[in-house]
């Protein structure tokens, strides 16, 4: 195996729209150097006379890519493979392509895991490789389940015990974990925490099953369980703390297979138990006043709390939350209250500023006096089993109207008139579709008009068939 | 009136009249995990609709299913499937208008029959109960998600159904930034959260790298939808 060039990339980084990218892209993150730390450099003459390295970097879009882009046309030729630190790949792996415009060329692996390590500024050495004289070797990607997390028991509490499955899949032949063991990981904490006394880092063994040790086996699955020790001071605002599970081969810890970058959150805002006392109005009321009531005070002001009337399905009706308080009074207006002799039932869900968090069915009613004025629909059974096949509070699907019709290719639209139908009715419904690519169609009404439009951006050449149907409900 | 009967559910929400014919079931089956579609028989009416689930719905745990019809002609054969997310095993219903079906003659339940005497409900035909529906309006600017739009009580949708067609792929967008280039979809698919008996919808991307060089554009689906749930009995 014959080494054409060495670089070392020092690790930048870049993330937009949930993508995030590691390595070197032009000007925009990381460098190229011809040394460790060494001052920048893109050229790469001993591998194609002429050009430099445009980018060198792993995004996670996609599953994970590595991408590989140098200056000029340059042919899907020369190297074997490209390692990055202990990440082997072959080029005959790659997706090869040549950009006109930009004049460059790119090579692409799918790769899960970033092989530039887990922290910026840190140089990893890349080699390119002619194949010659040993065994091509295959990639090594590395792909724990490991997933934005909650912590198990709450806030402010310590010992939290964690449990990921992991796997380390395409094991290259040579790599120092085919046929080992165990592997060393270690996870360090890198951002986002309050107070003291978190975790530092914490390590140990992660046992390889003895089935997964004949050397031949190129997807290796093993435990790792990590104890998170952590301060009793609430986060703010919910930020999150970033953490890094890294796996190291197991004879030595500091050659690096594999890192994955994960976040616990703190459960603030903690409340359980919310209760209400069901109550009965008068047949006039115009309002109803609840007081809901929770067994634990929360760590922290929740913001926001909605209560839904599951009986009518008139929406969520928002209200303040608990704040630091165990109970909340709250004012529902007429349009979440029964109809006179109804009884209607409610449901609370929590928000945190971030996301629901809590939502459970913490049932109350509100029973309204007075003698109901509404039929109750029929209750049809099945002819075997107890379950209704339609009951008195279904909603059923009713044919209104159905239109077909052609959208021609280059920008085109269709209106038809449905008799009945109104954009604002809540007991109208539309499903529609055209037989081309969703993001070039869009529907419009107006009035008893439908209007569905295919985009003159939608490159095909075809006609795409569509297909109205609205209904009653 | 002097036909049918007319039914009011308990919301004030029309069930059964003389005017309209409900939508029954007239095929079910199952689409395993791995597969992206199934092909429904060509002979099915335009306005058929096809609602599913997770494969056996569930107790506990959150499962994620987008999926649509395509209704398209091949060759001067039509060709109509339904599509369910490739890596999730689903139960499917396919329900059709009521006066499709031959009016059974068991001599047991109820028959109804509109004005013009086409079958409007029959009792003798499975059909999907209505539980809870709720109006979408995609923009460019929304895609109507809402993690959990329908709050049930507990084991309330762990055998529900959804009407696909409003879980497809929302938006496409091709962007640039520091000189790299890259595309995102965003499909919207439904939120079965049988932990909270929950039903919602939510964003799911699929990101990825482009050329340098590549177009800059986004292409959202907009227009009116209907999101329903319901069992199938």
């Amino acid at each position: 195996m014959a080494t054409l060039q060495t670089k070392w990339v020092d690790r930048g980084s870049l993330t937009i729209y949930g993508l995030t990218l590691t390595g070197k892209s032009g000007t925009a993150f990381g460098t190229v150097s011809n040394t460790q730390n060494g001052s920048s450099n893109d050229t790469l003459d001993s591998v194609f006379s002429g050009s430099s390295v445009e980018s060198l970097y792993h995004t996670t879009g996609g599953g994970g890519t590595v991408s590989l882009t140098l200056t000029g046309n340059r042919p899907n030729s020369t190297f074997a493979t490209i390692k990055i630190g202990s990440v082997t790949l072959s080029r005959s792996a790659a997706t090869y392509s040549y950009n006109s415009t930009s004049n460059s060329t790119n090579w692409a692996w799918s790769v899960s895991s970033t092989p530039f390590g887990a922290s910026n500024g840190v140089d990893t050495e890349v080699t390119w490789d002619d194949g010659t004289g040993s065994n091509a070797v295959t990639s090594i990607t590395f792909d724990p389940t490991v997933t934005a997390s909650t912590e198990p028991s709450g806030s402010g509490s310590t010992s939290n015990y964690f449990s990921w499955t992991n796997i380390v899949n395409n094991v290259d032949q040579n790599s120092t974990i085919n046929g080992a063991a165990r592997v060393w990981y270690r996870v360090t904490r890198n951002s986002g925490s309050i107070g003291s006394g978190e975790l530092g880092y914490t390590s140990g063994w992660a046992n390889i099953p003895q089935s997964q040790r004949i050397g031949s086996t190129t997807n290796y699955t093993f435990y790792v369980n990590v104890l998170i020790d952590d301060d009793a001071v609430d986060e703010t605002g919910r930020q999150g703390e970033s953490f890094t599970l890294s796996i190291y081969s197991h004879s030595n810890q500091t050659e690096l297979i594999g890192a994955v970058d994960f976040t616990l959150y703190d459960a603030d805002f903690s409340a359980s138990s919310i209760s209400a006392s069901s109550q009965t109005i008068t047949s006039t009321a115009t309002s109803a006043s609840v007081t809901l009531t929770q067994s634990q005070t929360p760590e922290a002001a929740n913001p926001n709390m909605f209560v839904y009337n599951t009986s009518t399905l008139t929406g969520w009706y928002p209200s303040g939350g608990f704040g630091t308080s165990t109970t909340q009074a709250l004012t529902l207006p007429a349009t979440m209250l029964p109809s006179a002799g109804d009884t209607s039932n409610y449901i609370i869900r929590l928000y945190n500023g971030d996301a629901w968090y809590l939502q459970q069915p913490w049932n109350f009613s509100i029973t309204r006096q007075g003698t109901s004025t509404g039929g109750y629909g029929v209750q049809v059974f099945p002819p075997t089993g107890n379950i209704p096949r339609l009951d008195t509070s279904d909603r059923t699907i009713r044919v209104l109207g159905v239109h077909t019709g052609t959208l021609a290719a280059g920008g085109s639209s269709a209106t038809v008139t449905q008799t009945g139908f109104s954009s604002s009715s809540s007991s109208i419904g539309l499903d529609w579709q055209t037989s081309g690519n969703h993001e070039f169609t869009s529907l419009t009404s107006s009035g008893t008009s439908i209007t569905i439009s295919r985009s003159s951006n939608d490159p095909s050449p075809l006609s795409n068939t569509f297909q109205l149907r609205v209904f009653k409900i | 009136m002097t036909y049918g009967i007319t039914s009011i559910n308990s919301s004030g929400f029309t069930q059964i009249d003389e005017t309209s014919e409900v939508f029954q079931v007239i095929q079910t089956g199952t689409k395993p995990a791995g597969v992206a579609y199934v092909t429904l028989p060509n002979t099915l009416a335009t306005d058929c609709l096809v609602f599913a689930r997770p494969t056996g719905g569930g107790t506990t745990g959150v499962k994620y299913l987008g999926g649509y019809i395509s209704d398209f002609v091949a060759g001067g054969v039509r060709v109509l499937r339904a599509y369910m997310t490739y890596n999730v095993a689903c139960d499917y219903a396919v329900v059709q208008r009521c006066s499709l079906f031959t009016t059974p003659t068991s001599g047991y339940g109820i028959n109804v029959f509109k004005s013009n005497s086409d079958l409007g409900f029959t009792s003798e035909q499975p059909m999907l109960r209505a539980v809870a529906a709720r109006a979408v309006n995609f923009t460019t600017s929304s895609g109507a998600f809402d993690g959990g739009w329908y709050q049930g009580a507990v084991g309330s949708i762990d055998a529900a159904y959804v009407m696909l067609g409003p879980y497809i792929d929302y938006k496409y967008e091709q962007y640039q930034y520091l000189g790299e280039n890259f595309f995102r979809y965003t499909h919207r698919k439904a939120k079965f959260d049988y932990t909270n008996h929950t039903l919602g919808t939510i964003a799911t991307y699929s990101n990825g790298d482009l050329q340098r060089g590549s177009s800059v554009f986004t292409r959202t689906h907009t227009g009116q939808k209907t999101e329903i749930m319901g069992y199938i009995v």
